[in-house]
């Protein structure tokens, strides 16, 4: 990396090394600013993105490791017992494991969750989701990854058809309210 | 659209949770961002989609951070800030935030 960006609480600093330049940033900046700045010096969107895409990362790996996970694995090992979360949420952590090819960390699924419906799902929707998954035999689990079953990527498959992923994550909605898991009724 | 708002007849409206964006865009037959962008590149399919609104003149209605998630008032989603970012910087004449008045 020839951006390396840090954040300081809501603001961002910034040190630009060859091939892009020298440059460092005069003093924490907003994001906005910052921006502003490395495009005057001539870093490239591409370089930019990825070096946000680095930072955003750290910051949010932090939560994954101190919260998310955590409740993950004490609701789906009987642990922790999860409220009841508001019923789009299984189809949304559906729909993000069905986009995953392979198995994913929760980190994958959270960002595609974050970018097709613009939510940051909380630790307890994610593990009030999973428990419904799994009580339909749909979620496959391998250490820290998380995926589907065969089965439950047949039947979501079957469900979503074709078009958007909005209109697909509504078709997958209404389906999961029709159709409780076992145990749910 | 709200009146006295000139549009020209092309709206996008951008904000945390698309249940909510979806909700509002219904019902006046707006845009939202609806597309699929693998890893990688997602950070790129945002920007460039409120860019090419932009570039037409669209107005751009912000509805908001939603109440009830994690950093509310202020946005959660990663994408939906990538958005705010690109809209500020510039400084674009024809956004109209309307924080805090839809749920």
């Amino acid at each position: 990396m020839s951006i390396q960006i840090a954040q300081e609480g809501d603001l961002y600093t910034a040190e630009v090394t060859p091939p892009h330049g020298q440059w460092r940033s005069p003093y924490p900046m907003r994001a906005g600013e910052l921006l502003v700045a490395l495009r005057s010096i001539g870093c490239s969107q591409t370089d930019i993105d990825e070096a946000i895409r680095e930072v955003t990362t750290l910051r949010t790996r932090r939560l994954w490791e101190e919260e998310i996970t955590p409740t993950v694995h004490a609701a789906l090992s009987g642990e922790y017992e999860v409220p009841a979360q508001p019923p789009r949420t299984e189809a949304l952590l559906a729909y993000a494991l069905f986009l995953g090819e392979s198995p994913l960390a929760l980190s994958a699924i959270v960002d595609t969750v974050d970018f097709t419906y613009r939510l940051v799902p909380t630790p307890d929707e994610i593990a009030w989701a999973f428990l419904r998954l799994r009580r339909r035999e749909w979620l496959a689990q391998q250490g820290n990854l998380y995926g589907l079953t065969v089965e439950g990527r047949r039947a979501i498959e079957d469900i979503v058809g074709e078009g958007s992923a909005l209109d697909r994550i509504e078709r997958l909605e209404a389906w999961t309210l029709a159709h409780p898991p076992p145990g749910d009724r | 659209m709200f009146p006295g708002v000139p549009t020209k007849g092309r709206v996008a409206v951008v904000g945390d949770d698309m249940g909510r964006v979806e909700a509002f865009t219904k019902r006046y037959g707006y845009e939202y961002f609806n597309e699929y962008a693998p890893p990688g590149r997602r950070i790129a399919a945002t920007r460039n989609w409120i860019n090419a609104r932009m570039d037409q003149g669209y107005t751009i209605v912000d509805i908001g951070p939603a109440p009830g998630r994690q950093f509310y008032p202020y946005p959660t989603g990663r994408y939906y800030r990538v958005e705010l970012l690109e809209i500020g910087n510039r400084n674009y004449e024809r956004y109209l935030p309307m924080w805090g008045m839809i749920n």
